[in-house]
Order: C-alpha cells, then sequence, then structure tokens
C-alpha cells in the first residue's frame, strides 16, 4: 500500500508545478523575467546611490550612532570650507596632468611600435609591463624608489648633478610624483589602445596623401589626429575617469599630504570617513566627486559620438 | 621550667617559621607561572579567539608565546598582524560594521576613548572581580605602574575623568619620549646635551653642518597623522606648559607661546632635518637613525632595544639617551603612549578572551616577552626593576644605567598622556598635523598655520562643547 503510494503524491506534486509553471511563464511574462538579472543589477547600484545622497543631508557618524537628518548642513559646510576646494582643485590637476602626459607618451610610444622594427613584439610585451602592477604596489615601490635619503633616484641623480628633492615629501614636489607614478603605471594602457587604433586606421587615405607628396607632420595632422580621434577619446574617458577617482596610488604615496598638497576628494572623504567616522560630510565629498566624473564622462562621450559619426562620413 | 621555655621558645620559633613562610608564599605566588594561579585554565577549552595585532615589537615578543596559552588552555589563537595605519583603519571598520572578527585588539588610551564611547570595547572590571575567572593574589594587578594603568582607565568626561570609571586595557608596553643622540659624535663635534629647545635647534644645526651633504642633525616622525604631533613634538609643546584643548574644549594650540615653540621645532626640521620630512614613519626614521644617518631622534625611549642590538643597528654602544629639553621655565615632561590589549565588545568567546588577556598580561609572561624577546619598556614595575632586566640595559647610554636613570625619571616624574581625554582626539592631532605640514612647507607662518587648524578642531569639537553645556 504504502510503496504505491508514494508515485502517487510525486504525480501530484508533478502535475502542480507544470501548471503553476504554465501560469507564470507566459509569452507575457517572459521578458519580464529576462529583465529581472538586469533589474536586480541596477537596484544593487541605485540603492546604495540613493542611500548615500540620503546620508549626505544626515550627521551620520558610526562612532556616536547619531543619523539624525540635518538638511544642508554638510553641503554648506563643504561648499564654505577652503579645504573642500583646495581637494576639488587637487584632484582636477591631478586627474587632467596624468591624463594629458598619459595621451602624449602612449601616443609616442604607439607610433614608435607601429614602425615595422625588429623585436617588436617583445617591446610590445615589455611596454606593458607596469600596467601590470598594482597601483598601491606601483606607489609603495615608487615611495622606496624616491626615498630623499635612502632612495636610488637621488643617489644616481647626485652623479649628475641633480639636488636631493624629497619627492613625496615636499609639498612642491608631491603632486609630481604622484602624477609621474600614474603616469609610469598607466602610460601602457594609452600605448596599447592606441596603437590598436593606428593598426585599424584604412590605408588608402595615406597612401594617395603620400602620392600626392604630403609631408609626414601633414599627414599626423590631417589624417591620422582626425581618423585616430574616436580612439583618443575612449583613452580619455577611461584614463581620466580613474584618474579623477584615484584613491590607492595617492594614499599609498602621500596620504594626502603633505601640507594638503595631494588632498584629492577621494583621499579627504576616505579621512573624514574613516578616520573620522564623519560620514554625512564625506558622503558630500564623494557625490561631488560623483557629479565631476558623469559631467566629465558625459562630455567626452558626446564628443566621441561627434568624432564616430564624422568618421564613418 | 627550663623545659617549658624550651617548649615556648620552639613554639615561637615554628609559628615564626611558618608565618614567614606563608607570607614568602604570598609574595612569591604573583612572581610564578599561570599553573600556580586559582584560575581553570582550561575552562573554555576547543575555543579559538582572534587576535588583532599591530606591526611591532610588542607584538613580536608575543607571538612567540602564544604556543604556551595554547598548550595551558587548549584555546586556539589565530591572529591578523598589519602595518600600524591599516591596522587602526581595519580595526575600526571591523567594529563600526559589527562584524566581531576581533576577540581581543591592541589598542591605545587615544582610541580607547572613541571605542569606549561608540561601546566597541568591554569593561575588563566584572572580568577582573569574578573570583571564577580571576586569581587577583597571582594577577596582582598593583604591580602595574600607576600611571600607565589609569591611562586605561576612564569615565568618559569629555575632557577629564581619566584613571576613573571603566578598564577598558591592560598595558603591555610603555612608550615614552627621549633625546636620543650619537654621544660619539658629540664628543668628536664638542656638542652639548640640549638642555632646552633654543640649545637643541643650535646643536642639531651644528650637528648637521659638522656632518656633511648624507648626515641631518635631527629626524622626526613625519606623516599626515596624529602619531607626527604626538611624539617628540608635543612632549616639546607640553614643555612650555601648553594644552591641546582648553577646559572649556576650545583649540589651544594656537597660544603665544604654542607658536614660539612650533617655530623653533619647525625651523629645527626645515635646517637640519633630511628632505621629505613629512614622508617619514616612526619606523623608518628608527631605521635610518640605527643606519647612523642622524645626529638625533627626539622619539620613544624603547628604540633604544634596536639601537643598542649590533645585529640592528650600525650605532650600537654609540649613542646617549637625554630627557626632553626643558621648556623656558625649566619644565620637563614627555607624553606617553602605551599600548595595550583589549577585549572587544562584540567578541563571541568572552571569557575565554579574559583569559587570554590575563595569560598575556600576567608577570611571567611578561618578563618572558621582556628578557628574551625585547619587549621595552615593561609596564609591571617588578620586571622594570628584575635584576635581569636592570642587567640587560644597563650598558645602554652613555655610560652604565643612563638609560634605565633617564626612563625611572619619566616613570615617576616626568611621562604621563598630555592628550586631553575626548573620543576625537585622533581627528584633533591629525588636523593638527596639517599646520605642521603647512609651515615645514612655508606655505604659512606657524601662526597662521595653528589659527587654520585650531579652527578646524573647534569645528570638530563643537558637539562636545554642546553636549557638556560648555560655551560654544
Amino acid at each position: 500500500m504504502i510503496a504505491g503510494q508514494i508515485p502517487m503524491r510525486g504525480k501530484v506534486a508533478d502535475n502542480w508545478l507544470r501548471r503553476l509553471k504554465k501560469r507564470i511563464i507566459t509569452p507575457r511574462t517572459i521578458p519580464y523575467f529576462l529583465y529581472l538579472p538586469c533589474f536586480i543589477v541596477t537596484v544593487g547600484i541605485l540603492y546604495p546611490f540613493f542611500r548615500s545622497i540620503y546620508l549626505s543631508f544626515t550627521d551620520y557618524n558610526f562612532t556616536y550612532g547619531t543619523g539624525f537628518f540635518i538638511g544642508l548642513e554638510n553641503y554648506v559646510l563643504q561648499f564654505t570650507s577652503l579645504d573642500f576646494w583646495h581637494s576639488i582643485r587637487v584632484t582636477l590637476t591631478y586627474a587632467i596632468s596624468a591624463t594629458t602626459i598619459e595621451l602624449l607618451f602612449g601616443f609616442a610610444i604607439a607610433l614608435l611600435l607601429l614602425k615595422r622594427i625588429r623585436g617588436r613584439t617583445i617591446y610590445r610585451a615589455v611596454i606593458l609591463l607596469p600596467f601590470m602592477i598594482p597601483p598601491v604596489i606601483e606607489a609603495i615601490m615608487m615611495r622606496l624608489m624616491l626615498a630623499p635619503v635612502i632612495g636610488v633616484v637621488n643617489y644616481v641623480g647626485s652623479f649628475v648633478g641633480m639636488p636631493r628633492l624629497g619627492w613625496f615629501g615636499e609639498a612642491n614636489t608631491a603632486m609630481l610624483s604622484v602624477v609621474l607614478i600614474d603616469v609610469h603605471n598607466f602610460t601602457p594602457f594609452a600605448a596599447i589602445i592606441l596603437l590598436a587604433g593606428l593598426e585599424s586606421l584604412p590605408s588608402r587615405p595615406f597612401e594617395a596623401a603620400r602620392v600626392d607628396g604630403a609631408s609626414n607632420w601633414f599627414i599626423f595632422r590631417k589624417l591620422t589626429i582626425p581618423l585616430l580621434k574616436p580612439v583618443i577619446y575612449v583613452v580619455i574617458l577611461f584614463r581620466l575617469i580613474e584618474s579623477l577617482v584615484m584613491f590607492d596610488m595617492i594614499y599609498a604615496g602621500t596620504k594626502g599630504g603633505p601640507a594638503k598638497a595631494t588632498m584629492s576628494l577621494h583621499v579627504n572623504a576616505y579621512y573624514h570617513a574613516m578616520r573620522w567616522t564623519m560620514m554625512g560630510e564625506a558622503f558630500v565629498q564623494l557625490i561631488v566627486l560623483w557629479a565631476i566624473v558623469f559631467i566629465c564622462s558625459f562630455i567626452i562621450v558626446r564628443a566621441w559620438r561627434k568624432a564616430l559619426g564624422k568618421r564613418m562620413v | 621550667m627550663c623545659r617549658k621555655k624550651l617548649f615556648l621558645m620552639s613554639t615561637f620559633l615554628l609559628v615564626g617559621l611558618l608565618f614567614c613562610g606563608l607570607n614568602a608564599s604570598a609574595v612569591e605566588k604573583h612572581m610564578q607561572g599561570p599553573e600556580v594561579a586559582d584560575v581553570n585554565w582550561t575552562a573554555r577549552k576547543g575555543e579559538t579567539l582572534t587576535i588583532g595585532l599591530n606591526k611591532h615589537p610588542f607584538t613580536e615578543s608575543l607571538r612567540p608565546l602564544i604556543p604556551e596559552f595554547e598548550a595551558l588552555t587548549g584555546i586556539r589563537v589565530a591572529y591578523i598582524i598589519l602595518p600600524e595605519q591599516e591596522y587602526f583603519e581595519k580595526l575600526l571598520i571591523d567594529l563600526s560594521s559589527g562584524a566581531g572578527v576581533f576577540d581581543v585588539y591592541m589598542t591605545s588610551p587615544m582610541f580607547e576613548w572613541r571605542y569606549q564611547y561608540a561601546g566597541w570595547i568591554e569593561d575588563l572590571w566584572p572580568y577582573f572581580n569574578n573570583a571564577e575567572l580571576t586569581d587577583k593574589e597571582w594577577y596582582n594587578r598593583e604591580d602595574f605602574i600607576t600611571t600607565v594603568m589609569n591611562a586605561n582607565n576612564w569615565d568618559g568626561t569629555i575632557g577629564g575623568g581619566m584613571g576613573k570609571g571603566r578598564w577598558n586595557a591592560i598595558p603591555v608596553m610603555v612608550e615614552y619620549y627621549v633625546q636620543a643622540y650619537r654621544e660619539d659624535l658629540r664628543k668628536k663635534w664638542g656638542l652639548t646635551v640640549p638642555k632646552d629647545y633654543h640649545e637643541w635647534y643650535d646643536v642639531v644645526v651644528k650637528a648637521s653642518e659638522a656632518g656633511g651633504p648624507d648626515f641631518f642633525g635631527i629626524v622626526e616622525r613625519g606623516i599626515r597623522s596624529w602619531s607626527t604631533v604626538h611624539s617628540g613634538y608635543f612632549t616639546g609643546f607640553n614643555s612650555w606648559g601648553q594644552k591641546d584643548i582648553t577646559e572649556d574644549l576650545h583649540a589651544a594650540i594656537n597660544t603665544k607661546p604654542a607658536i614660539e615653540f612650533t617655530e623653533i621645532w619647525v625651523k629645527g626640521l626645515q635646517d637640519a632635518g633630511p628632505p621629505g620630512w613629512p614622508t617619514y614613519t616612526w619606523y623608518d626614521a628608527k631605521q635610518s637613525f640605527a643606519a647612523g644617518r642622524f645626529y638625533m631622534y627626539n622619539d620613544c625611549d624603547f628604540f633604544a632595544a634596536s639601537y643598542e642590538d649590533p645585529e640592528k643597528s650600525e650605532v650600537a654602544g654609540k649613542v646617549g639617551y637625554a630627557l626632553p629639553p626643558a621648556g623656558p621655565d625649566g619644565r620637563i615632561v614627555s607624553n606617553m603612549w602605551t599600548w595595550a590589549l583589549a577585549m572587544s565588545s562584540l567578541s563571541k568567546h568572552k571569557e575565554a578572551a579574559w583569559l587570554f588577556l590575563q595569560w598575556a598580561t600576567a608577570r611571567k609572561t611578561m618578563v618572558d616577552s621582556t628578557l628574551k624577546h625585547d619587549n621595552f619598556n615593561p609596564t609591571r614595575r617588578s620586571i622594570w626593576n628584575d635584576p635581569k632586566v636592570i642587567e640587560k640595559i644597563q650598558p645602554w647610554g652613555s655610560r652604565p644605567g643612563e638609560y634605565k636613570e633617564v626612563v625611572d625619571l619619566l616613570y615617576d616624574k616626568y611621562g604621563d598622556i598630555r592628550w586631553t581625554p575626548n573620543p576625537d582626539v585622533t581627528t584633533v592631532g591629525d588636523l593638527w598635523c596639517d599646520a605642521l605640514h603647512e609651515a615645514y612647507a612655508r606655505q604659512k607662518s606657524a601662526e597662521k598655520a595653528l589659527n587654520d587648524s585650531a579652527k578646524r578642531i573647534n569645528r570638530v569639537m563643537r558637539k562636545w562643547r554642546m553636549a557638556m553645556g560648555k560655551k560654544d
């Protein structure tokens, strides 16, 4: 008897499941199910974002357990603070100078690697090596190399009469030092993307220009640059966004100092949040940083679309 | 009669011997290992404790001893060791997120004030007063140096209350700030041991000039952190009779004497310090001093253990130790730092954690950590005065016994925590450090830099003024 009941029960359950499946998974509901992962990801991104915006209007401090709504007080405090504006200036200086230098050096390297020289594949592999170093390791390594008293750079420089520099430790050279390590780390990225772009350019316009007797400089200005514009914008987009939000390299290199010379918005927000537990003010700084990144990205993407459209024409 | 006398005398003798014996065993109990303690060490057998440790000489002295605790109790100990800044940040994340990874962690009064306010640190009194968990006679809490132990007690009063109320942590090492200088070079160059800060400036500049291009007169820790303020600078600042915070919880870092002292101190670093001073951590500066790159380092006294080790140092036997220079009115003081072990309020193994704390801070463990693994300076007076410890430190300094004499004075007379207790003390220190960096970089005068930092500190302290009903 018992043995006969089990398949009976299994059959009922099976039928019930099949009916449920038919009712839920219909041609009308299938698109919603397909959207579900996308919806979950969107919520996963947007919830923390909107939560951060909300917290920027509170005095949230996890040491004291406070989290009262205080309106625009955090924003007023930040916008009237000289340190905040200084951090914005540092963030933009760092991002713009690092991106510009990386683009120029990357371009030069890409043009060199485009030449059909012996061992080109080896150069291509070697040039990528700095990009494989994690930024924190790069910063620590450079800190040792640029150490004022025991560092190898000052030591070697002394043979060619270079004055002993404080690098990360002097307010007037700290920014230069962190930009330099960013350039060392990320120029290969720019070079590889630009090289791929250069290699994908159509050969006919270049051949025609050469037949017409155009100089290399003319070809570079009037053909290479305009045709490569979409790729250049992609490099600028990636590097600018990453430089604007750069934290690990600056923090590991200088901790935002000395004399706040490298106190970018991200590092400043980190001090407020993780050392001083002033989360409300930290969120204001991060939201402003987000806004800067968003505006920059928006402008570059528009320019990229425009350039792409022109190239298609 | 004679027999009666003899009987009485023997009885007295017996009672006397018995009394002496009992007394001797009472004295000796705390001098012995944990096996004599009236504590059930195996009560928490099978549990696992996670200890958060900072990369520090104390940690190196504790690690080799941990297997003894595991064998004694059957409790397994896992530990996480991180460099100082990363350690405090990781700990803050662990405590604030409620993750509770650490059962026991290394801390210090300046951090305990924040953790106590946030409810992240366990009060140790109930565990100490529980006869089932603690053998008070064996543990001998009174053996700890009073100022050092008191620094880990706080009643929660903003601006005071240290040494009262909750017992947050047990000190495992203490440091004061001294002048460590190159005695061999002092004699060679005819320099004096500075008695005040004007003399200090002259000496370090002369040493820098005499040492040539690769040698510098002075080094101090310099990274952007409260710790840069804490050691040499804060010691001098207090010698000038200054306080960080006033009684009504306003910043007092920009008074006239404070500005005067800051100018001398920063000028010393500019004229006689290494380029890039703000990159120096205490560790970098210690290593560079031990490598013979600097004439003087005004920092922790216990660095002597490294300086005097010929395997780690090129200046072993060449260093002199002196009290910090005096302020204008002859006042000598030193700030103090003590690493301590605390129990997390989030721990799920609190009794096991207490057993660990009791064992790790017991006399026997601390003697071993000091004598075998160089944990200086000890926080128990009996260890500091132990003949073997005295013998070990006797040669340190420009003459035998110099180090002991200097540290004795710091223990008993000049050394104490000089910060004003408040949960935001490390924030105050970070903001203050900016002023030192700005003055050093010649971006601002010392006065302007200190005024600007004072404004920022006042903003941070505003909530405490409001909470304590003080004038804003």
